[in-house]
């Protein structure tokens, strides 16, 4: 809704960015150097061949109509047309492969930056990143490169051919030519940053869209299509006048052009009036002339399109660049993690996502093979606590540390590897329950096996009675399945990878107590074999058994013990407990 | 995504009439258009005089010029009315779209993945546009080919004639050539949504995919994903390779015949060399108004299914908000129980409810209890009238909910989704999202303090005006819940839904809300789900859920002696609770 400063922001980091990262980005992909080359060479050869043109045509159109020139005329005509079409196949194909690289590029480090990335830019724009703005880096080297050496090739060639025929010609174009690219990088520049407005109002479009559309049932509860219609219309209507604008501006090059033109047509004919008058050139040099300048404006008139094209991609390189050029999450680190078999410890650790302080000086240790609880207030930083164990976020060095080890010197993906994680809000993929079930483990996984894990999650009734049991579709994100079915898939999922460490935030909040039971159990099992558990709950009977429960309560360590510990020790836990068993329900 | 082949020119012209076009700007412009096309026309004649050495001749001279004048200023005209008629329409016709999007009753989002409804909304309404601009240029193409051949047939008859035959030559290539050009755009627009989509499921799952370490195969996934991209678009640029020349090529055998057969001609002096170069000028106009027919019915092909894929929204109903009788009206002549009777319903093929049947009386708490996935939520989405009942009516007061209006049905209730959903923005404007009125920041604090959210919003350093960040991902699970909680209190309503409001918050937070809520319910109705047995023990009235059946309704007592399933669930409950107990 208030997007200001941020876009503000980011509008100078990309004014800020000038040629240098630009040019960096350029060379970050692998390009299809072999391509770009032949790219240039072949367009300056047909540059050679279009120069070749007005001298034939100036011949015919003088009464010249012998066999060599027409055929002439005619071969140049057909080469032209061969080889403009090579041309453009070879510049599409040459774009596309840059495209395809810096795709995978920013694909490939997507996947390994941070989640303060994921934080900071909205997931929206990053697809807008890797899909479009990509375009239009690789338009410089498959287009605009080549087009404008081309375009200094004639423009040379026709002011020397000029000057050939007479210096007065040339110096005529010499003397209009400068004004002629002053007055299109003038334009180029305001047409760009209109663009630039009409792209961004498209892209909050969008989001909006976006958004709004997966909550839709929100707005009806709430009934607010009224006001939702109007804020709608509203983001529709600023495109619009966006669009408007842009239309104008790109209109505006029509009188440009016309003005130009006739400009141009009023030297073309006064010059020809004056020289041939005088004797200093005949009528068929003068046609030459004609066609020569008809065909040098022909190929500048895209001049300003090239222009703005450059500008665009110097935009869209910075917002590639703060994508790819965010520090990378290094994955190899000093030690493998070959077994993960001691006390994972958390010494002093404090943390915070933006200004405040969300955790202050959390210490405790998590034992091996035991069951470490994380109870307290909502809010109070349990998911934190989980997200820095899990290395999503990185904690102060040697804050949290595997017996003796500092956990950031372990490589990342065995980290992750020894990790099961249910994580609070459940995310499923779009997809069938099978390819969620699988997407922890990278074996071949057999029916039975997945109709096992299903059962010990309490799952399998359920899916069974879906119209295409494990292969039936769940809607975008799971959106078909009932809360406590989209958990139970997720315990499920992890029961299947089998992890030396289970986090688990959370994980039956949507059970009913018989389900709750049964999803217990199956735990209770996966907890007994000298695996790691760590478990956030709120409802403290399902931690009660728990080795150990840390009691968390705003950021900091309220006490650590056993249940009938911290029953004795902590007030908070006490006042918990009885709240528990204020109303008995029997 | 399949593509709709066999589709009439119906949605087409209905989408048109239905969407208020500029018809006066589109007019204006094809009457400029038109002149444009006439003033060309002439220019290839005084050219043809100035090359041949006529550049002495003044008036020739400043006709030339002033022909050049007028043609920069029509194109300059049609150009700038376009922009506006084009506009409008895109406008126009996204208008129409959203204000349907907002509208359409539920179902119809389990049937659409939204970035389909968003490329629908940005990117198809330009086809439609493309038509409408297409058809004006064909217009004006036929009438300069017309006046072309008009005024070559004037110059010479024979060379005409032998240009002619190139007609249907250039027609079937630019046929041929568009064929597959469009097959092979069909399948870049494909994989180019397929790559988007497969981007934007990712991202916001990246969690995920860290905590599963399947960085790599994404990775890998990925590359696939934008190497299909390109595989497409190389095809695409194949047919290119072998289209352009071939289009081009009429160019060629224009010319030649035009200079060869022409010259032919001026050599026995049947053709004097002026009007030869004319000739050649406007035999140029044959190629590129020909070539638009060709290209035309690629156009409206793709306008055709962009107008289907449009109107098959714009088409399907609104949700109907105008009923016969209003909710108050019918809140004080009656009862004000709402009920349901012998309901069942599916959301596809599998019945979720079957023949579900009981009353929610006035200003009591009624609890909802029983297995996950049995069908509570799926209750609730229908007393939020979200969903009809295939068979069975909800009722309120006697009276079939049908009848009542709907935007006043769902004013009267607030409903506390499972999901708590959070919209991006602040946590003032998501409190206060329900409410049509001016709200205070004093009902705004009461509203949190109520929720039990005031303490932590007071402690961010921006307080109300946080940023929650997209889809509340910025809060923690149980601030996003309070909001909710307080979003629902502020509205005041009447009737009151609760779907585990209070399934992510710690004891005490709930015990608070709790206090909150039952102040709140005092008098007013309201529905609870829940899986904590204790908090809905006290309810007027217990409503058993399972496997879409009601196996039992009732109070607590009653309950406990007469439904297996709820005495089951309270005993499980209650013997963990007694775990706690020191
Ligand atoms: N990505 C984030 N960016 C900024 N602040 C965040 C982010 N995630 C969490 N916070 C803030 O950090 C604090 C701790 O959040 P956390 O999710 O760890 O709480 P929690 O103990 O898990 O609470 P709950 O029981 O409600 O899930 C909260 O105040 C929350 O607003
Ligand atoms: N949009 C949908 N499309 C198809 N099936 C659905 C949809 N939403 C729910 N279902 C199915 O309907 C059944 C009932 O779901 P519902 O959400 O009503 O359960 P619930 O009782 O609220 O469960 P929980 O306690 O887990 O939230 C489930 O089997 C679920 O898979
Ligand atoms: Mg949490
Ligand atoms: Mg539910």
């Amino acid at each position: 809704m208030s997007e200001n400063t941020t876009q503000k922001q980011s509008e100078k980091q990309q004014n800020e960015a000038i040629w240098k990262p630009f040019i960096k980005l350029l060379f970050r992909a692998k390009l299809p150097w072999f391509w770009i080359i032949l790219l240039i060479i072949i367009t300056l050869g047909e540059s050679q061949l279009a120069l070749m043109f007005p001298d034939l045509t100036s011949k015919i159109a003088g009464g010249h109509i012998e066999k060599a020139i027409v055929f002439g005329a005619i071969g140049v005509i057909v080469a032209r047309i061969f080889i403009s079409g090579i041309l453009r196949f070879i510049g599409k194909l040459t774009m596309y492969k840059i495209d395809k690289s810096y795709r995978i590029l920013i694909w490939s480090q997507l996947m390994r930056s941070p989640i303060r990335l994921f934080d900071k830019v909205k997931a929206n724009e990053m697809v807008s990143r890797t899909s479009t703005d990509t375009a239009s880096l690789s338009i410089i080297f498959s287009y605009v490169v080549p087009t404008l050496l081309s375009m200094m090739y004639l423009t040379v060639g026709t002011v020397s051919k000029l000057f050939g025929y007479d210096w007065r010609l040339g110096l005529a174009q010499v003397i209009f030519l400068p004004i002629y690219f002053g007055c299109y990088l003038w334009y180029g520049r305001w047409s760009f940053r209109v663009n630039k407005q009409v792209q961004s109002r498209l892209a909050k479009l969008t989001q909006f869209l976006s958004e709004l559309l997966i909550n839709i049932p929100l707005i009806k509860t709430f009934v607010t299509e009224k006001k939702e219609e109007k804020r709608g219309i509203n983001n529709i209507d600023q495109y619009y006048k966006a669009g408007i604008k842009k239309g104008i501006v790109s209109w505006i090059e029509h009188p440009m052009t016309g003005i130009f033109g006739v400009v141009q047509s009023a030297l073309v004919i006064g010059l020809g009036v004056l020289l041939i008058s005088n004797g200093s050139i005949t009528v068929d040099t003068w046609v030459a002339y004609f066609l020569y300048v008809d065909l040098l404006y022909g190929v500048l008139g895209t001049f300003g399109y090239l222009f703005i094209e450059l500008k665009q991609s110097q935009g869209a390189s910075a917002r590639i660049a703060q994508l790819v050029e965010y520090p990378e999450v290094v994955y190899e680190r000093t030690y493998p993690l070959e077994k993960y078999d001691d006390d994972l410890v958390l010494d002093h650790v404090s943390f915070s996502y933006g200004k405040e302080k969300v955790l202050s000086d959390v210490s405790f240790t998590v034992p091996y093979g035991k069951v470490t609880a994380i109870v307290g207030p909502s809010g109070g930083g349990k998911t934190t606590i989980l997200s820095l164990i899990e290395r999503f976020y990185e904690a102060a060095p040697h804050s949290i540390r595997l017996g003796e080890v500092p956990i950031e010197d372990f490589h990342l993906h065995d980290w992750h590897k020894a990790f099961g994680y249910v994580a609070q809000d459940i995310p499923l993929l779009t997809g069938t329950v099978r390819e969620n079930l699988v997407y922890g483990v990278d074996r071949e996984v057999s029916n039975q096996e997945l109709r096992e894990v299903a059962y010990q999650a309490n799952a399998l009734s359920f899916i069974e009675q879906l119209p295409d049991g494990f292969d039936t579709h769940i809607g975008e994100s799971g959106g078909k399945l009932s809360g406590g079915q989209r958990q139970r898939l997720a315990i499920a999922r992890v029961i299947l990878r089998d992890p030396d460490v289970l986090l688990l935030d959370e994980a039956t909040s949507n059970l009913d107590s018989r389900s709750e039971q049964v999803v217990l159990e199956a735990m209770n099992r996966l907890m007994k074999k000298n695996r790691t558990t760590i478990v956030i709950a709120h409802d403290l009977t399902t931690i009660r058994n728990a080795d150990q429960i840390v009691v968390l309560d705003q950021g900091t360590v309220n006490g650590i013990g056993k249940h009938h510990e911290l029953l004795e020790t902590n007030k908070l836990y006490r006042k918990y407990i009885d709240l528990h068993l204020g109303k008995p329900i029997l | 995504m399949s593509e709709p082949n066999k589709v009439g020119w119906k949605p087409f012209f209905s989408l048109i009439s239905k969407s208020k076009l500029p018809w006066g700007l589109y007019i204006l412009t094809f009457i400029v258009m038109i002149s444009t096309a006439s003033v060309t026309l002439m220019s290839p004649l005084i050219l043809q005089k100035i090359m041949s050495g006529e550049i002495f001749d003044a008036k020739l001279v400043f006709q030339y010029i002033g022909l050049a004048i007028v043609t920069a200023i029509t194109v300059s005209l049609s150009g700038f009315t376009r922009i506006f008629a084009n506009a409008r329409t895109t406008r126009n016709i996204q208008n129409t779209l959203w204000s349907k999007y907002i509208r359409v009753p539920l179902p119809f989002f389990n049937k659409e993945p939204s970035l389909l409804l968003i490329s629908r909304l940005t990117h198809d309404p330009t086809h439609i546009n493309g038509a409408i601009n297409y058809t004006m240029s064909l217009l004006m193409s036929t009438y300069s080919l017309v006046g072309s051949i008009i005024i070559m047939w004037g110059m010479n008859v024979k060379l005409t004639l032998v240009l002619l035959p190139v007609i249907p030559y250039i027609l079937i290539v630019t046929l041929v050539v568009g064929h597959f050009t469009q097959k092979t755009q069909e399948r870049v627009q494909y994989r180019y949504s397929g790559m988007t989509a497969f981007i934007a499921e990712r991202l916001p799952k990246i969690r995920l995919i860290r905590s599963f370490g399947k960085e790599g195969e994404e990775i890998e996934n990925g590359k696939n994903v934008i190497e299909n991209q390109y595989k497409a678009d190389v095809s695409r640029a194949v047919v290119d390779l072998y289209g352009e020349p071939l289009l081009q090529s009429v160019q060629g055998i224009i010319m030649g015949l035009v200079l060869i057969y022409g010259g032919y001609l001026t050599s026995i002096g049947e053709l004097d060399i002026g009007s030869l170069i004319a000739f050649y000028l406007y035999s140029a106009n044959i190629h590129n108004n020909v070539q638009q027919y060709g290209l035309f019915y690629q156009v409206l092909k793709g306008a055709k299914g962009a107008a289907h894929k449009i109107s098959k929204i714009v088409d399907s109903d609104s949700e109907k908000y105008e009923r016969s009788k209003a909710f108050d009206e019918v809140l004080q002549s009656s009862n004000g129980n709402l009920a349901l009777e012998h309901v069942s319903f599916s959301y596809e093929e599998r019945n979720v409810l079957k023949n579900v049947s009981f009353t929610i009386p006035k200003g009591k708490v009624t609890a909802i209890v029983g297995p996950s996935g049995g069908g509570k939520t799926t209750i609730l989405s229908l007393i939020e009238r979200f969903y009809e009942p295939n068979v069975g009516r909800l009722t309120f007061g006697n009276i079939p909910s049908e009848q009542i209006h709907l935007d006043d049905w769902r004013n009267a209730f607030s409903y506390v989704s499972q999901g708590s959903p959070i919209l991006s923005g602040t946590i003032r404007e998501n409190i206060t999202y329900g409410t049509e009125r001016e709200v205070s920041d004093e009902e705004v604090i009461q509203a949190a303090k109520k929720a039990n959210a005031y303490g932590f919003i007071k402690d961010f350093p921006d307080g109300f005006e946080t940023e929650v960040g997209e889809m509340g991902s910025k809060l923690s699970g149980g601030q996003r819940q309070r909001i909710a909680i307080a979003r629902a209190i502020i509205k005041n309503p009447k009737y009151l839904l609760l779907d585990e409001a209070t399934s992510s918050l710690d004891i005490q937070t709930t015990t608070k809300i709790q206090a909150a809520l039952d102040e709140l319910m005092v008098g007013r109705t309201t529905i609870v789900v829940a899986h904590n047995l204790s908090t809905v023990q006290e309810a007027n009235h217990i409503v058993v859920v399972e496997h879409g059946m009601i196996s039992g309704q009732g109070k607590h007592d009653e309950l406990m002696e007469s439904n297996k399933l709820y005495r089951e669930l309270v005993e499980i409950q209650f013997a963990k609770e007694q775990m706690l107990a020191w």
